[in-house]
């Protein structure tokens, strides 16, 4: 029996329950307690992959008879490395709170929270079954949905908040009937044995396309992927330390993390691996052009993770697992990075529009180094992580269909042209407001510049396959290699020269050309996404609305006696059999 | 023949029906309390008639007695509750309670 793969999650979750407590005792101790607790976890995740020999599932108890649910944990090659990096990422943003969320009211709530989201997490990660899994990808959603609204005083911090929770419950709700469905068809909901059913009789042909179908959704909504991810955006509401969280440690890996662990399932349909490969490929490409345009710093990175996401749900499409797993790791090492350095500069200047930015190379060293760090992970520079991952997924794709090779190559182009003019706007040109901007506390400039190495040199553990070994890092050929080193340098001369050497002909151009106002408005807007949910929103869910509302009225004695008759009913129905 | 039973039953059902037809329209939190307690009284009365006569008389009046001692802490709570909404709205008519809504 090997404890720590409980613990692990265990800790975090029994730390949430304490933070009350000693929050209540000594308040300043309230942030440095869940820094140790995430310690703790981090420790007893990293055991568990040192000791790590051979996959198994491991029992503990029953836990819901009449469902065939044992409380077990998963013990894999890809569960251990995910729980690593997931307890080191949060680890480093709980100390990166202690310097950011100083000061500010409701610490008891935000550490608990946060404690309970990366439990979740953790549990979600080590889950044998299906519906241990469900448990915890719930938890994570309500996590998210109030962290997203932590500064619950701001209306549009609740309402992204509350925008967050309904958008990812369609997706849950999804997986919810799924995980129906497969109980119905095998009467279990582990891992192992759903897996090992995959082409039996009750799993194959359009009962597998169903259930693969209904998982796709449900990742589609945890990862943000279109048409799903429009609560992504308005999640920048919340902290910044926050928004880490959910797009490099927790939340939105759930969802690639769930297709990567019942992988065998999609491979046995080929109509599953394309819609991975079609939703993907949408998702990369409008995020990456939507973050081409924002105005936010931390809408850009927002869009930047539903690219991402979307190029991991592309190495799914194209089978191969490894590359996803591995751009999951690279793009929670970088996006981490680059929202704590985000963070940084916004707690030094107090805004979030680039616009108002500028020149804080100067001021802010540690931070840009971090962000530069951060940019050029995601462009793909070798030897930083994100160059071995992003280019195992383009080697895949060179390898199986070179169409979906060259379209990866255009979203590199603008990848990198989006990182480069985020890091222009901010840290180059001249300073754009007049108050004074110092580097951050070492809080926070620590946990950037740890998380700055780690992008750096990350790759050495894990193409030594040292520490886990789930498939190796290879070198891509030479036309892959070149197209993508062409793609970084074509894609970062183009925001040089846009952004810093002729800020002012792009101006020009943009005024002049009605086209490119015309386009530019509509990727603000998100490409309308919003627009048209609020249109169906107010055709379907109000004149169903106001349909209900002539029955239920509103009036205290009415609406009583109408749920009394209804308690009747029911009971007259189920006593005469007919329900 | 018409039995006990029948008669309990037959005043029982008589009693939910009459509760729920004065809570809806009762103009009155107080009422509609009472109205409610008397909802509660049928089924109490049709629980302990559908036990008479039965093999196992005990438990349908144990059931009958704990109703009524949950009925008793429901209406202690309830009376509180309309306690307090006097005291912030000063009346006790829901109707006029929702106009002073928000």
């Amino acid at each position: 029996m090997i404890l720590a793969e409980w613990l692990l999650w265990l800790v975090p979750l029994s730390g949430a329950a304490l933070v009350p407590v000693v929050s209540h005792t000594k308040k300043e101790a309230t942030g440095w307690f869940a820094v140790a607790v995430a310690s703790a976890s981090l420790l007893l995740s990293l055991y568990g992959a040192l000791t790590f020999s051979a996959a198994e599932t491991e029992n503990l108890a029953v836990w819901l008879g009449f469902l065939n649910v044992q409380l077990q944990v998963t013990i894999d090659g890809l569960s251990v490395l995910v729980s690593v990096f997931v307890a080191f990422l949060s680890l480093l943003i709980l100390i990166f709170s202690l310097g950011y969320m100083k000061g500010e009211g409701g610490l008891a709530r935000y550490y608990s929270l946060v404690l309970l989201f990366v439990g979740s997490m953790l549990g979600l990660v080590m889950a044998g079954n299906l519906i241990q899994f469900y448990f915890f990808w719930e938890l994570v959603g309500l996590c998210s949905a109030l962290l997203i609204a932590f500064w619950s005083d701001r209306e549009a911090a609740r309402r992204a908040g509350l925008k967050a929770f309904v958008v990812t419950h369609i997706g849950d709700a999804s997986l919810l009937i799924a995980v129906i469905v497969l109980f119905n068809a095998l009467q279990t909901t582990s891992f192992a044995s759903v897996l090992a059913s995959v082409g039996g009789s009750s799993l194959q042909g359009t009962a597998l396309l169903t259930v693969g179908v209904l998982i796709i959704v449900g990742a589609m909504g945890k990862s943000a992927q279109v048409p799903l991810h429009v609560w992504l955006p308005d999640a920048m509401e919340g902290p910044s330390t926050v928004s880490a969280l959910i797009h490099a440690a927790t939340m939105v890996n759930a969802g690639v993390y769930l297709v990567i662990r019942m992988f065998p399932l999609f491979q046995a349909s080929g109509l599953l691996m394309d819609l991975l490969l079609g939703v993907g490929l949408l998702s990369a490409s409008v995020g990456a052009v939507n973050a081409l345009a924002s105005e936010d710093l931390k809408r850009v990175l927002a869009y930047s993770t539903i690219s991402q996401l979307g190029l991991m749900f592309v190495a799914l499409g194209l089978g191969s697992w490894v590359a996803a797993t591995y751009h999951m790791v690279s793009q929670g090492l970088f996006k981490a990075l680059a929202f704590l350095a985000a963070g940084s500069v916004i707690h030094a200047t107090g805004t979030r529009n680039l616009e108002e930015m500028g020149g804080l190379k100067r001021v802010m060293k540690y931070t840009y180094v971090g962000f530069l760090a951060a940019v050029l992970a995601m462009s793909g520079l070798p030897p930083l992580i994100g160059f071995w991952s992003k280019d195992a997924i383009v080697s895949a794709a060179f390898a199986g269909n070179s169409t979906v090779g060259f379209a990866l190559i255009a979203i590199s182009v603008v990848t990198a042209s989006y990182g480069f003019r985020a890091l222009i706007k901010v840290f180059h040109g001249e300073p754009a407001q007049q108050r004074s901007v110092r580097e951050s506390a070492t809080t926070m400039v620590a946990p950037i510049a740890v998380l700055a190495v780690s992008v750096v040199v990350a790759w050495l553990a894990l193409d030594a396959q040292s520490f886990v070994n789930i498939g190796s890092l290879a070198f891509p050929s030479a036309t892959t290699f070149t197209l993508s080193m062409g793609a970084l340098v074509v894609g970062a001369l183009v925001s040089y020269v846009a952004f810093s050497a002729r800020p002012s002909a792009t101006k020009q151009l943009m005024e002049r050309s009605q086209a490119m106002v015309r386009l530019r408005d509509a990727l603000l807007e998100g490409l309308g996404f919003d627009r048209l949910y609020n249109y169906l929103y107010a055709r379907g869910v109000k004149g169903l609305a106001s349909l209900t509302s002539k029955v239920e009225t509103g009036a205290l004695g009415w609406d009583a006696a109408l749920v009394l008759l209804t308690l009747i009913l029911l009971t007259v129905l189920v006593a005469g059999g007919l329900v | 023949m018409i039995t006990d039973q029948t008669i309990f039953l037959v005043t029982g059902t008589l009693l939910v029906f009459i509760g729920i037809a004065s809570v809806s329209i009762s103009k009155n939190l107080i009422k509609t309390l009472m109205s409610f307690q008397v909802v509660v009284f049928g089924v109490n009365l049709t629980l302990f008639a559908s036990g008479l006569g039965g093999a196992d008389r005990a438990l349908s009046d144990a059931f009958v007695l704990l109703s009524i001692l949950v009925g008793a802490s429901v209406e202690a709570v309830g009376l509180a509750v309309i306690v307090a909404v006097h005291r912030k709205y000063g009346t006790l008519n829901p109707d006029e309670i929702r106009r002073l809504r928000g």
